[in-house]
Formats: C-alpha cells, structure tokens, sequence
C-alpha cells in the first residue's frame, strides 16, 4: 500500500493496499487498517467557488502586488544585513580607512554613536594605563596626563625629541605604525613621558608602562635593551 | 475510487500555473484530506477541505520536496484547521487511553460482523478509544500515506517517536479490536 518502504513490518503488511490478502485471511486489525485507507479513496468535495477560482486560474496563485511585497521585502533584509555588517565591521575597524571613515561619519550624523574613524594616531579609545608595580612614582605617572611633565625631569622636551634614549615616541606625537584604536601612549604622554624619564634615570629600562607603549614605532627601537 | 497519483512533475507544472495540474493535485490529494478530517469527527470536513486547499494553492510555487513535499504540506495545513476547527468547537477529540476493562460496550457475535463493512462511525468509535497522539499517526500513516520521517515533521516530534506510538497505536487497536468491544 503505502509508497514508502515502511520501517514497522506490522504497519506495512497488514496495510498492503492492493496486495493485501484476501478478507477471510486478514484479522480485524487488517481490516479496520483497510477500512481506514478507504476513508481517503473517495470523490474529492465539490470545490467551493474560492477554491475553484484557484484551480480554473481565475485568480492567480501570485498576484503582483504580493511578488513586490515579497521582492520589497527581500531586498529589504538584504539591505539591513549588509549595514549591519558595515557597522560592526566599522566598530572593529576592519574597513579600509576611506569607507571607516564613510561610516563613521554617516552613524555619527544618523545615530548617537560613535565609531572610530581610523585615522592614523588618532587615539579612539583611550587606555588608562595601570601603574606597574615597578613604577614607584606617586600616582599620576607615566600613564597619567601628567606624566608628560616628566619630560621636564628627564632630557628636556625639546632638544631631546625624537632623540631620547631608544628614540621613544615623544609626548603628544603620533607614534608611527600604531594603529588608531591602540590608544595607549601619546595623548596621555604614557610611553613618550615615561621613555623620556627613564633615559633621564639613565635605567634604560622600560616600566610597565613603558611596555605599554611598546607598539609604536619608536618604541620598536627600545626592544633590544630588553 | 482509487488514489491518483502524484508526481513530481505534475507539481511543477502547478507551480508554473498549470491550471490542469492544479486539478490533477487537488484530485490526488483531497479525498485523503477529506478522509483524514472525518476519521477526525470534523463536522464540516467538506468545507475544511476546501479551506485547506485554498491555503496550499498559493504556496505550491514556494514548495521543495516535489510531490512529497506537498503532500506533506498538504497534510500540515489540514492538521492545523483541524486543531483550529475542534479548538473552536470547544470538542477536542478524548485523549485518554484505552481500558478494556472499564469498557462494557460488546457486539453480540464476532461472525456478525466479520465480513462487514466498516462504517465510518465504527472507524471514529474504533479510533476514538486511542490517544490522540496515537491516533493522529495512525491517520497520517494510513489515510494520507505518508511516511514515518513525514509524519514525523507535521506532528513535530522525532522519528523514532512516531514509530512508537504507531507501535503503540496498533497494539491499542489490536486489543480493542480482537476483545470485540467496539459496537457496530
């Protein structure tokens, strides 16, 4: 009977449809199976006048209104799917600077966000710096605004600028070859202060907050005396 | 009236607008639908499986699996209006199990009504002394022919699970049956 190759032996050889044995050899089972099957071999209803509009082609199975709806709607997810993407990938930076900056601007004018631009130096999100433990200035060392201060300590801002001891970044430069989001030395004069004390201890060793600044181009220099 | 077949081609022919196939499946499928629905106590089965097919009509274009999959859609909308149609009756179909012992109907003579046929309401009342889980398998195996992995699908639950509570149906029916305690 059933079209299927049937699983449950008892379900398959008592419902054999057309092969089933003759009556005087069947249980009741076999037969109320069969009684059941003719429930579904009988003249189909007479349709209903919707019914029959759909089946005479009267009315379409898709109008046009309802294929535009559906194309409007696709196209929509599509479109939404694609910003999404774009702004997560703006929010990662993982845009080429051109099209971050496209984004960000666009979802700076459009939303109460902001996303980084990916300009190059550009501090986007600033780190706070820990204190390491090695560090035994008072609060407000090298990793603190204040600890451009330092430079003052140390070889002199200006004659020592770009040649300090491992030629650290100096303070309030873009350190080369960071990227934006890394936003650790220059605005808060972390590495550039803190390299910039060091040299003036003469220690040529870098602080924690030293290793912080490590990334910069400047500071690359520095990773032989480590 | 024998079953017509359904064929996949027959299906793709709809879902280009053949109006011609579009009867050829409404001709294959309708007469299971409107067996399923009155082995179910649907007082209108005629009307619901008009509405049924009103529904599947449209969607043929959008249906994968060929014929297989509109029977199977077929049979998930029809299953639907079903619940929905006994839900706004208020008259679900009795879900408790089958105890033969708390039953007392009997018929006088099992040769009465060996070689009878079954009406439809010893069909219901037979079926009526099942679970509903078990009985609603039992239908779609046997009245809509369709597979253990089908039924499976439209009932929501695993494949494994259908084919015990077919197991289980049939061994409910088996007893009900060979007990002789279901009235003509």
């Amino acid at each position: 009977m059933s079209r299927h190759s049937d699983e449950d032996e008892e379900m398959s050889t008592q419902v054999a449809g057309p092969n089933a044995p003759a009556p005087d050899d069947q249980d009741d089972v076999a037969r109320f199976l069969l009684e059941l099957r003719a429930l579904g071999e009988v003249d189909p209803p007479t349709p209903s006048r919707e019914l029959a509009a759909l089946l005479g082609g009267a009315t379409p199975l898709f109008s046009q209104r309802r294929a535009m709806r559906r194309i409007v709607l696709r196209s929509g997810i599509v479109a939404a799917a694609i910003v999404a993407a774009l702004i997560v990938a703006a929010a990662h930076q993982g845009l080429p600077q051109p099209a971050q900056r496209v984004v960000s601007n666009v979802v700076d004018v459009l939303t109460p966000f902001d996303l980084p631009r990916g300009d190059v130096g550009v501090p986007l999100t600033p780190t706070t710096p820990t204190p390491s433990p090695s560090d035994d200035r008072p609060a407000g060392g090298p990793g603190s605004g204040e600890s451009s201060e330092p430079g003052d300590d140390g070889p002199s801002d200006e004659p020592s600028r770009g040649a300090g001891p491992d030629d650290g970044p100096s303070a309030g430069e873009p350190s080369e070859g960071s990227s934006g989001s890394w936003g650790g030395p220059d605005n808060n004069g972390g590495p550039g202060g803190g390299w910039g004390d060091d040299g003036g201890s003469g220690s040529g060793e870098p602080s924690g907050d030293g290793y912080s600044g490590a990334p910069t181009g400047g500071s690359n220099e520095s990773g032989g005396d480590w | 009236m024998p079953r017509a077949e359904l064929t996949d081609a027959v299906v793709a022919a709809a879902a280009a607008g053949d109006t011609d196939a579009l009867g050829a499946i409404y001709a294959a499928l309708a007469p299971a639908v409107l067996g399923y629905l009155r082995a179910r106590s649907i007082d209108d089965a005629e009307g619901v499986t008009n509405d049924v097919f009103v529904k599947l009509l449209p969607q043929i274009p959008n249906v994968r699996g060929g014929a297989d999959g509109v029977r199977k859609l077929t049979f998930t909308i029809a299953r639907a209006r079903m619940i929905d149609h006994l839900r706004a009756l208020g008259r679900g179909a009795p879900t408790i199990a089958y105890e033969p012992d708390a039953d007392r109907r009997s018929v006088p003579s099992a040769e009465d009504d060996a070689h009878a046929a079954l009406s439809l309401a010893r069909v219901r009342a037979v079926l009526d002394l099942l679970p509903d889980d078990q009985r609603d398998v039992l239908l779609l195996r046997v009245v809509a022919d369709l597979s253990l992995e089908q039924v499976a699908q439209i009932i929501g639950r695993s494949t494994g699970a259908v084919k015990q509570l077919q197991r289980r149906g049939m061994v409910a029916l088996r007893a009900a049956l060979e007990e002789r305690r279901v009235t003509l």
